[in-house]
């Protein structure tokens, strides 16, 4: 079976710097898998949802269902991938069923006419997200929670094979975080979609991923299922931060309790390690 | 296909509108009565003078000014959502003043050396429109953004110095100060039919265009990422934007100079009444901003007799404070 999304030594670096944002990165990612990508501000993780979009000019390979994503146009990309970052912030204040025909803008004829087939999409959308009650409602009347639904909603509708969400839980409580988690989980059961997640959370990505990619300026550290790689060592290592590691003893998911007692001796063990 | 209510208001007022509009041809420093100018419109008997007032004076004065207020909102309403910014429009910018540059720029030429190159007036608007709001965007952008505060500032900058060079054009070409006047505050007086063909062919044309990249401009209102992740290809739908824009500002300003604001408010306004969906707001501020120049102009002419205001005087006096508006609530909303 060929591989849904590969990804060859890809690199870039951003105009006027000398280091790779992102250097030489290699995955593949199955169809139906869900990946959730890990690692400290600037270590690249935008960097790769951005070569993945073809959004800048990467060296490297990556291929889409077999295709040099490169070589495919911008329209017939959009109908393939979906993205959900932060937050949505249209500059006017628009109806939410307006926002969520927006995902079909890709498939329409050029006056934005929508067939029954849109409809049918923009239905099934607002039905999965249950958010069909707030159709009417003006977009900047509702709460952070519900225009970040309203926000996947639109990307429902476009009816993408992968999902790449960029720290689209960051700006959430944790209600609202575990709402639209459970919802895209939701989207992946019912039409064996994929998703590609950065987090900042690292317990999010643990609960949310089948696999996990650690990044760490601008290399892929680690992979693996949240199990084997979130380890205490990896997360000092990549975050410089102390923390424990719990797994919940229900299903085997693990935690990370960041430890914000004096840490001096585990300051002081490092010295040892430095000069031995 | 009427898709919701707010559609359904915007078809039904239309026809009072356009009544609206015709019986302006009423007002100027003869009175008309209304139902006389119906009558000549229709093409039933009326006295000659009359008739000659209403066809061959008022009707294509009220025609290029309801094309130069399509034009220019329109134009208004696409920068905005190009921009992402509620602010900006033809006169903010510096397109119409360098619009006005490049017009005065191709008379005075005319003028001193080669005739025929009156003929080149919108071409020379346009390039000049080019340049003015090349300088604006360029000058206000930092770090891919345009942030209000420079775009608004640089705009400033941009209309001061193309204002100054109209002005030095006028003094040092015609060594007429009057004429300065209709360039820098416009005016629809003079107004003849070729005028009118051919801001009427560019207005229509271009309302048709931008109606049919609306979904593209309701997609890049979220941001030019968001429009890219629905499939838009930004940089050629904002080039494209950019110079259909400069085109019909530059056409409409060289014909009637420049009128502020009106590219500003009335796509502000349509959005209020019917909605941001472009493919509503684009042919309603289109019929707005036609009307708006409509009215004032009509004030312009009538209330002021024997003599005429600039009609970018009113439109000024109108949008100033409704600009002041605008930015009020734009701070409180960031």
């Amino acid at each position: 079976m060929s591989e849904f999304l590969k990804i060859e030594n890809v690199s870039y670096s951003y105009p006027k710097s000398s280091k790779n944002a992102i250097d030489k990165v290699n995955f593949t990612v199955r169809k139906g898998e869900i990946v959730g990508i890990i690692g400290p501000n600037g270590s690249g993780k935008t960097t790769l949802m951005k070569s993945i979009l073809n959004m800048i000019d990467y060296k490297g390979n990556i291929k889409f269902y077999d295709q040099e994503i490169k070589k495919i146009p911008r329209r017939s990309l959009s109908k393939k991938i979906g993205v959900v970052a932060q937050e949505f912030a249209p500059i006017y204040d628009m109806k939410v069923s307006e926002i969520v025909e927006m995902g079909r803008t890709p498939y329409t004829n050029l006056f934005g006419d929508l067939s029954p087939e849109d409809k049918k999409h923009i239905e099934i959308a607002l039905e999965d997200l249950n958010i069909y009650h707030l159709k009417e409602r003006m977009f900047y009347s509702l709460s952070g929670g519900e225009r970040q639904i309203v926000y996947v909603a639109k990307v429902f509708a476009q009816n993408p094979d992968l999902f790449l969400l960029d720290e689209a839980t960051v700006h959430l409580d944790i209600g609202n975080a575990q709402h639209l988690l459970l919802k895209m989980k939701e989207r992946v059961k019912k039409f064996g979609s994929t998703i590609i997640s950065t987090f900042h959370d690292i317990n999010q990505a643990s609960a949310f991923s089948d696999r996990i990619i650690i990044m760490k300026s601008g290399k892929i550290y680690a992979t693996g299922d949240p199990q084997t790689v979130l380890t205490k060592d990896m997360i000092e290592e990549v975050y410089g931060a102390n923390c424990e590691i719990i797994k919940d003893p229900r299903n085997g998911t693990v935690n990370v309790f960041m430890d914000l007692e004096d840490n001096s001796d585990a300051l002081f063990c490092d010295v040892l390690k430095k000069y031995s | 296909m009427v898709k919701n209510s707010r559609e359904g208001i915007f078809w039904i007022t239309l026809p009072f509108i356009l009544i609206f509009i015709l019986a302006n041809i009423a007002f100027g420093p003869v009175y008309i009565p209304v139902l006389e100018v119906f009558k000549a419109l229709v093409g039933m008997k009326v006295p000659l003078t009359d008739k000659i007032i209403i066809l061959q004076l008022r009707l294509p004065r009220i025609l290029l000014g309801l094309g130069v207020g399509a034009a220019l909102s329109v134009t208004g309403n696409a920068f905005q959502a190009m921009l992402k910014n509620p602010l900006a429009d033809p006169y903010i910018l510096g397109v119409s003043s360098g619009a006005a540059f490049g017009a005065i720029l191709a008379n005075v030429i005319a003028q001193l050396y080669y005739p025929n190159f009156v003929f080149y007036m919108w071409i020379f608007a346009f390039v000049f429109g080019l340049v003015a709001t090349s300088l604006t965007y360029f000058v206000s952008r930092r770090g891919g953004k345009l942030p209000t505060t420079e775009l608004i500032l640089s705009g400033v900058i941009v209309n001061l110095m193309f204002g100054a060079g109209v002005t030095f054009l006028i003094v040092y070409g015609w060594r007429d100060v009057q004429v300065t006047s209709f360039w820098l505050l416009g005016s629809l007086s003079g107004a003849g039919w070729h005028d009118v063909i051919l801001v009427g062919i560019s207005s229509i044309a271009s309302v048709v265009f931008f109606m049919s990249i609306s979904k593209y401009l309701n997609a890049m209102v979220a941001g030019e990422e968001e429009a890219a992740y629905l499939g838009v290809n930004v940089e050629m739908m904002k080039l494209t934007i950019f110079v259909v824009g400069t085109l019909v500002t530059a056409i409409a300003v060289s014909t009637s100079g420049i009128i502020g604001f009106v590219g500003l408010i009335m796509p502000h306004m349509s959005r209020r009444l019917f909605g941001s969906d472009h493919k509503i707001s684009m042919p309603a501020s289109a019929i707005l901003g036609g009307t708006f120049i409509v009215a004032c102009d009509t004030v312009a002419r009538s209330a002021f007799t024997p003599s005429e205001m600039p009609i970018g005087t009113i439109t000024a006096l109108i949008g100033a404070p409704i600009f002041i508006y605008i930015l009020r609530r734009r701070v409180q909303n960031v």
